[in-house]
């Protein structure tokens, strides 16, 4: 043994302080390298890069839907029978799509002229566009020629026929089929001019999409995977000690979110999420020794002697909790098939409140496990941050309908938390990414 | 100071010596040494803002190059280097035998050393750490940790030994 310590000695004795010829030529070499890496930092970085793809996309859709909005009704148009005096129902498109549609044909101008003699003006639906188009020339004969029938109709028609409703009469009528028709500008007796159409007709869209709005309340379990990460070098030996005693149990999340769905299927979704990553923390220190001193006393209460036990080991157990509440901020897609709907979404997820608290093995001595989180020392109590800023959101959602208005939903998603829960100061960086299942309902509104 | 071209100069002056022979402790050449110091200095000058004026600046320097002569031996993959020493009875060395090594002879031999008992030996002998961070530092058990630095010092002392007889 004594051999064993000489040349331990010996060798540390001449070697721990010695100093070589270091070859100045590396400086150069360090300079060089160090130049490179500076040259290969991006101008961007990574986490910049992101944010404005993210930027980039949601003003791709504002946009999209600011100039939707400009560009016509966001209400769609439905049309029906409701008077005129220089008005006209369609745009030149329209008539110009109507004029394709042979509204002339004999057997169609019977069905026409009896719709036609038992409209009764209507104001179901507000009209504001402005008369245009209408008076080109072929909508024009159109017009006239439908004019003439109507006329002829009102007076040769059986009042029984005059009073059966109009879209029964025009169930099998080419109106019908025919989403866009030009107008027939017509008399009714009293000699008002009105515009009839039938008030079954499939109707027509004009301008923009409307927007359905959800509430959606979800829950589900997580599985936290984590990282720590050495800030320097020499805290790589402290990584891994808490890497092996601290094991990740469980994580589970609970969301209300507030969700707007176009009818082309685009879904903004934003709300409030609470998410907890629960975690072990389980460490067996053999240095440490504990003394147990019991009392022992007889049936009379009075003390007969002291126990004193000396125990090698300790164990230390504790629950360590991460609490966050997160608003999400998603941008998804929505496609329907019958009463199943699929649903794709990403976003960020806004940190608002973090709050971490359990047992860690202290970095300043590796040995002994000390307790963080708002119960702690001074020191400990500010670890961890209170606000993660940023992460990433990211889900595929199936949809059910069950009843009107109510829907199941089942959504596998991941989070990603790409800032250390902890402060600069400490030594290590942490980080999660999260995925689990969410099952919830939502509630059109 | 990251940016400042004129002290990191002044640093690399002032400890690369040091942190050389460290270096050439745990290399089998030159050359290896050399690539060690200069990754070990990189990450000294990306790092230096992490340092808390709390201990010693060379102790911390140290630590950041036996840490990379460590993940670059990790990297290496740890080979349980089996030479037969076991049946090696231990050499008997008078104490005037080191009298005549230098340190450049030390170096030499520890240079020769297989690769899991040179760091074991470094680890154990020179920075003082304990068979339990060792083996924690080198993802190994105590056990071997022991048995490594056993077979290390038989391995040093017989070439030793070695050395005195053909000086003779």
């Amino acid at each position: 043994m004594k051999r064993h310590q000489e040349v331990d000695e010996f060798f540390r004795g001449k070697l721990e302080h010695h100093e070589s010829n270091a070859p100045m030529h590396l400086w150069s070499r360090i300079e060089q390298k160090m130049d490179e890496k500076q040259e290969e930092k991006p101008l961007i970085s990574p986490f910049a890069l992101q944010m404005l793809f993210w930027i980039f996309l949601v003003g791709i859709f504002v946009t999209s839907v600011l100039s939707n909005r400009d560009s016509g009704p966001t209400e769609p148009l439905e049309l029906g029978c409701f008077p005129t005096e220089n008005y006209a129902i369609a745009s030149s498109t329209d008539v110009d799509q109507a004029n394709e549609t042979d509204l002339l044909d004999a057997n169609n101008t019977t069905n026409t002229r009896s719709a036609i003699t038992t409209a009764t003006p209507s104001r179901q639906l507000p009209f504001t566009a402005p008369a245009e188009a209408i008076a080109q020339s072929e909508s024009q004969m159109a017009l006239e020629q439908g004019l003439a029938a109507g006329e002829q109709a009102t007076r040769l028609d059986e009042p029984r026929e005059a009073e059966a409703p109009a879209n029964d009469i025009v169930e099998n009528s080419l109106l019908h089929d025919v989403a866009l028709l030009p107008s027939l500008d017509l008399l009714d007796k009293s000699g008002n001019r009105f515009l009839a159409l039938p008030q079954d007709i499939r109707c027509a869209r004009f301008g923009g999409s409307n927007w359905h709005f959800y509430t959606e309340l979800l829950g589900g379990i997580e599985l936290p995977l984590r990282e720590f990460q050495p800030r320097n070098a020499e805290a790589d030996a402290y990584a891994r000690l808490r890497e092996k005693t601290e094991f990740p149990s469980s994580a589970f999340s609970s969301s209300l979110r507030f969700s707007a769905i176009s009818d082309q299927g685009i879904a903004l979704r934003t709300g409030l999420q609470y998410a907890q990553i629960n975690e072990r923390f389980s460490y067996y220190n053999e240095n440490e020794q504990r003394t147990i001193i019991t009392d022992i006393y007889d049936s009379a209460g009075h003390l007969i002697r002291t126990d004193t036990v000396w125990v090698a080991g300790a164990e230390y157990k504790a629950d360590n909790r991460y609490k966050m509440i997160n608003v999400p901020l998603i941008l998804g897609y929505e496609r329907d098939f019958g009463r199943l709907t699929f649903a794709m979404n990403a976003g960020i997820s806004l940190n608002l409140w973090m709050d971490a608290s359990g047992q860690y093995l202290s970095p300043n001595d590796l040995q002994q496990p000390v307790s963080f989180g708002s119960a702690s020392s001074a020191t400990e109590k500010n670890t961890y941050q209170t606000n993660i800023g940023l992460g990433w959101y990211g889900s595929l959602g199936i949809i059910y309908e069950i009843k009107h208005r109510w829907q199941l939903m089942a959504e596998p998603a991941f989070r990603i938390h790409p800032k250390s829960l902890t402060r600069g100061n400490y030594p290590l960086d942490q980080r999660y990414f999260v995925a689990g299942l969410n099952l919830g309902i939502r509630r059109a509104l | 100071m990251r940016e400042d071209r004129l002290c990191q100069q002044e640093v690399f002056q002032r400890y690369a010596g040091k942190m050389f022979t460290v270096c050439l402790r745990y290399s089998r050449h030159r050359m290896e040494a050399e690539d060690l110091l200069q990754d070990a200095f990189i990450k000294v000058f990306d790092n230096i803002a992490q340092f808390e004026s709390k201990g010693s600046f060379e102790g911390w320097v140290r630590r950041i190059v036996v840490n990379t002569a460590l993940k670059n031996y990790n990297r290496k993959g740890f080979t349980n280097e089996q030479l037969g020493l076991d049946n090696l009875p231990d050499p008997v060395l008078e104490p005037s035998i080191y009298d005549h090594l230098n340190e450049e002879e030390l170096l030499g031999l520890i240079a020769s050393l297989p690769d899991g008992y040179r760091v074991v030996f470094n680890l154990y002998a020179i920075e003082g750490y304990s068979h339990k961070e060792i083996a924690e530092l080198m993802n190994i058990q105590e056990s071997t940790s022991r048995s490594q630095l056993v077979k290390a010092r038989k391995l040093l002392q017989s070439m030793i030994e070695e050395t005195q007889k053909i000086a003779v």
